[in-house]
């Protein structure tokens, strides 16, 4: 919380909920600063702001679970209405938050950076860009810091915090020509800007978008079937989009395109897919799940064998197991669902790890996807289906040469999985929108694409 | 919030260099309710309150949101806006407050009500179903007052509420599993479903969720398509609507930018953006910066006629706004978006559509989309297909992507029916979530790419 006044308000508020014949009161709070700088193509500077904070309260009234959310604890009478409101039933025991006494969090530095000093840094990244012959414009110079505390207070007023933050710098350019536009969106994260090496992502962006519209042209590719790559970008945004099948509640309800049970093959036998809750640098660092379980460093998939489902508290319940400390709220308004931490994926085969260039060199023939979009809706996590709008270049005698685009990829993710025979050595990481998914580029065998 | 700490943030913005300031202060309470069957899944009550400050100099945006609404706090938070050279003589006077009233008082109901209405619907999908797995049920009400006080003029209080039901059918036989859903919604309370048949939209989702069992692969490559009417207007709101959007068409980022008074689409085709619209789910009194919702008319058979502008977008491009700023919440500074859009009905008759085709796709329902607005290139996604072959409908095919650039599918619209519905759903950008109606007649697009899985 912002201030100590905050503090003293839900002491009040639980006094007074209390006299009012609630008991078993709990609390969720999350504290929310943001600062965002960013330049448009012109090279003006925009700026926003925040400080903000939600409170989730839970309690009992005659029997009946009330629990709501609020960004306004002043008056307890509103309070009260509300929670009387949208008391229901229990309908199974209530998963009572107990905190162990003194589990009070470490404060984790966060280095907040002002306008003045990172704009020079973001104007520096434009110029960079615009140097490049066929870039047309920056469409995003932007410089986001993100910082939350996350205090959970059980109905013995036991306190627990854990804090969670990061910096992120998004670069998007448009380079092209009279006949097309090709865009590329890339971003990085760190913990202050002066350590991040804006510079190379620049480059990068610039170099994968003027390589898409620059030697070879676009070419209409036909329909059929390519043996393909898919960059670390495209493969961090599908395990994003089918995580949910890897979720206690989703698998209990027939909901999960993932059939392989516990112990049960997967993915190819080199492959892994871990979560690391407190990853230097990452995008998230989480001592403890939006429950107050202890998040840890574990495998989901390990030599191709899935090794473990992702609880929160109400779903380890269902299955008579524990919660694996990844019960998170999707939003400040949500009730807690299963989420993540940041998730990594590779190989444990060092002879199965190779430069993109070596990837595409034993390829040969065939297409890298660097990009897809849509993933949101034309990935189904229920049965494992994909089709998407795709991108990227052609491979001919195992070098890049052309690029396409406006065609279709399709399949299935889970056996995907499974024709994994190669991954890059270079990683790419997803955008702050979505699950923290860090991926290398992945060889996966036939692709069915729908072009010409 | 109160005038003298409004009068007290405008003047200060406007003292030290900016040119428009505005407030955008909210309340809304929220409920959201989700069965599982007859099983409570989901139950969300809550209110927030919170303020959003934009300042804005030149095309320079600065904006700061809270929840908190103390004056030393706030004018404490100005303070990190980097400002311009103070103009003492900015005149400004606070203006006269407008509140817009419901002219019949909404509707509002306890919780046993809402989630009663949901057990309707579920008891309805399973007298309806032989296949039905289970019915989610979906009810969710919001009732927003915004105060919004800027610099040009405004001092306008506004109440809004909308609510809607998504039922999804999920239809099981053996291995596969089929999904459809309905999703009713309106600005309007809870008397809403007294004017419609709760039921019948659950008895439609388990239908169209059964008839999509046992759908072979979709084929791939170019054919034609034709779109059914209603959500399919979704197609059109990713295809073009994106693009017209102001934050897209300034600096000739969009792919129509530039193109004011030029023919970029069949003459069929004339695409409306109406937040006017009574009770409609997409539509406003005024827009998340106090404008008024308007009619615009985007394309006139064929024509680039206009695009959607909010304050600062208007700036860029040398425009008047056009009541389209829209946010989520007070937590998103607002952009040009959507509010109600769709095709305008043509004179072709759906039946002839399908008969005019040898070998395509008749896509029933739309499950989402995107748009990339600077290459143009869109892609939505099928929620219920079917296979037509010798001008006749015959058998589902799995969901399938489609895609294309709008500039190039707007030509290719070949038909435009005479069967007008217009559907809800949300529109995911920039400023957060919003409510958004999506229609149109059926439509045939004489070729677009179908991404399929059919090799």
């Amino acid at each position: 919380m912002r201030t100590e006044h905050e503090f003293e308000q839900i002491k009040k508020l639980t006094q007074e909920l209390t006299q009012q014949g609630f008991t078993d009161l709990s609390f969720y709070i999350k504290t929310i600063e943001k600062k965002t700088y960013s330049l448009d193509q012109k090279g003006i500077g925009s700026s926003q702001y925040a400080s903000d904070i939600m409170y989730s309260i839970e309690g009992t009234l005659q029997e009946k679970i009330c629990k709501i959310y609020t960004n306004q604890v002043e008056d307890a009478r509103e309070i009260a209405r509300l929670m009387e409101a949208a008391a229901v039933d229990q309908e199974q025991a209530k998963n009572r938050l107990e905190i162990p006494e003194r589990a009070e969090g470490q404060e984790q530095m966060f280095q907040w950076q002002r306008e003045e000093e990172v704009l020079p840094y973001l104007e520096e990244a434009q110029t960079l860009a615009q140097e490049e012959g066929n870039v047309q414009f920056v469409h995003q110079c932007t410089y986001e810091q993100h910082k939350e505390e996350i205090c959970l207070i059980d109905p013995e007023f036991h306190v627990m915090r854990d804090y969670d933050g990061y910096h992120c710098f998004r670069f998007g350019v448009t380079a092209g020509n009279l006949l097309q536009r090709e865009t590329v969106l890339r971003c990085m994260y760190g913990t202050c800007v002066q350590d991040m090496d804006l510079k190379g992502c620049v480059k990068k962006t610039v170099q994968e978008t003027a390589g898409t519209v620059g030697s070879g042209g676009t070419e209409p590719l036909r329909s059929g079937v390519y043996p393909a790559i898919l960059s670390g970008a495209v493969m961090a945004e599908l395990i994003d989009a089918f995580l949910p099948a890897f979720f206690g509640e989703n698998r209990r309800e027939g909901m999960s395109g993932l059939k392989a049970e516990v112990g049960e093959s997967a993915a190819s036998d080199h492959i892994w897919l871990r979560e690391v809750p407190d990853l230097h640098g990452a995008r998230r660092r989480r001592t403890i799940d939006d429950e107050g379980t202890p998040t840890s460093d574990k495998y989901l998939i390990r030599n191709g064998i899935l090794q473990e489902i992702l609880h929160n508290r109400k779903t380890a319940q269902q299955e008579n197991t524990e919660s694996t400390g990844n019960g998170f709220r999707f939003s400040l308004q949500s009730n807690v669902a299963t989420g993540v931490t940041n998730l990594l994926f590779g190989s444990s085969d060092e002879a199965k790890r190779k430069t993109l260039k070596e990837l595409e060199q034993e390829l040969q023939e065939g297409i890298l996807v660097t990009k897809v979009d849509g993933v949101f809706a034309g990935a189904d996590s229920v049965t494992g289906e994909f089709s998407l709008i795709a991108g990227g270049k052609r491979i001919c005698g195992g070098k890049e040469e052309g690029s396409f685009r406006e065609v279709t990829i399709s399949g299935n993710f889970f056996d995907l999985l499974k024709r994994i025979k190669k991954v890059s050595v270079d990683t790419q990481t997803t955008f702050p929108d979505i699950a923290s998914v860090t991926a290398p580029a992945v060889a996966v065998g036939d692709m069915i694409v729908s072009g010409k | 919030m109160k005038d003298s700490l409004a009068e007290k943030i405008l003047d200060y913005a406007l003292s030290h260099g900016g040119d428009y300031a505005e407030i955008f202060a909210e309340d809304t309470d929220r409920t959201e309710i989700v069965l599982m069957n007859e099983k409570l899944n989901t139950l969300s009550v809550g209110k927030e309150r919170g303020i959003g400050i934009r300042i804005l100099t030149g095309t320079s945006c600065w904006y700061y949101y809270t929840d908190r609404s103390d004056e030393s706090f706030l004018l404490q938070a100005l303070k990190d806006w980097k400002s311009g050279k103070g103009n003492q003589n900015a005149t400004w006077n606070m203006p006269v407050e407008t509140v817009y009233q419901q002219e019949k008082k909404w509707q509002k109901a306890e919780l046993a009500e809402k989630k009663a209405l949901l057990e309707r619907c579920v008891r309805a999908a399973q007298e309806e179903g032989t296949y039905l797995a289970k019915l989610r049920a979906s009810y969710v009400d919001m009732d927003q007052r915004v105060h919004i006080i800027h610099t040009d003029g405004g001092n306008i209080r506004d109440h809004r509420m909308k609510t809607r039901l998504t039922l999804t059918a999920f239809a099981k036989d053996g291995n596969e599993q089929r999904s459809s859903f309905t999703g009713p919604g309106a600005m309007q309370g809870f008397e809403f479903y007294h004017h419609i048949k709760p039921e019948a939209y659950a008895r439609k989702a388990v239908r169209n969720a059964e008839a999509l069992l046992h759908a072979r692969p979709c084929p791939t490559g170019k054919m034609p398509v034709i779109i059914a009417n209603g959500f399919g207007g979704l197609f059109f709101h990713e295809a073009c609507g994106h693009s017209l959007e102001a934050d897209s068409m300034a600096y000739g980022q969009s792919e129509f930018s530039g193109k004011t008074g030029q023919k970029v689409a069949s003459e069929k085709v004339t695409l409306v953006d109406d937040g006017t619209i009574p009770n409609g789910w997409g539509s406003l009194r005024v827009d998340d910066e106090g404008v008024p919702t308007q009619k615009n008319i985007l394309i006139e058979n064929g024509v680039l006629s206009g695009c959607l502008a909010d304050r600062l977008g208007a700036r860029k491009l040398g425009i008047q706004p056009t009541g389209s700023a829209r946010r989520q919440s007070y937590r998103y500074a607002p952009v040009s978006r959507m509010t109600n859009t769709f095709i305008m009905p043509g004179q072709d008759k759906p039946e002839d559509m399908i008969a005019s085709v040898d070998r395509g796709i008749y896509v029933k329902n739309i499950n989402a989309g995107s748009v990339n607005p600077v290459t143009g290139e869109f892609n939505f996604h099928t929620k219920e297909a079917f296979l037509i072959e010798d001008g006749k409908v015959i058998c589902p095919v799995h969901s399938a992507t489609l895609i294309g650039t709008g500039g190039e599918i707007l030509r290719k619209v070949e038909m435009v029916g005479d069967d007008f519905a217009l559907d809800q759903g949300y529109c995911y950008a920039g400023s957060g979530a919003i409510y958004i109606g999506a229609g149109q007649p059926s439509v045939k697009i004489a070729e677009m790419t179908v991404g399929g899985d059919k090799a």
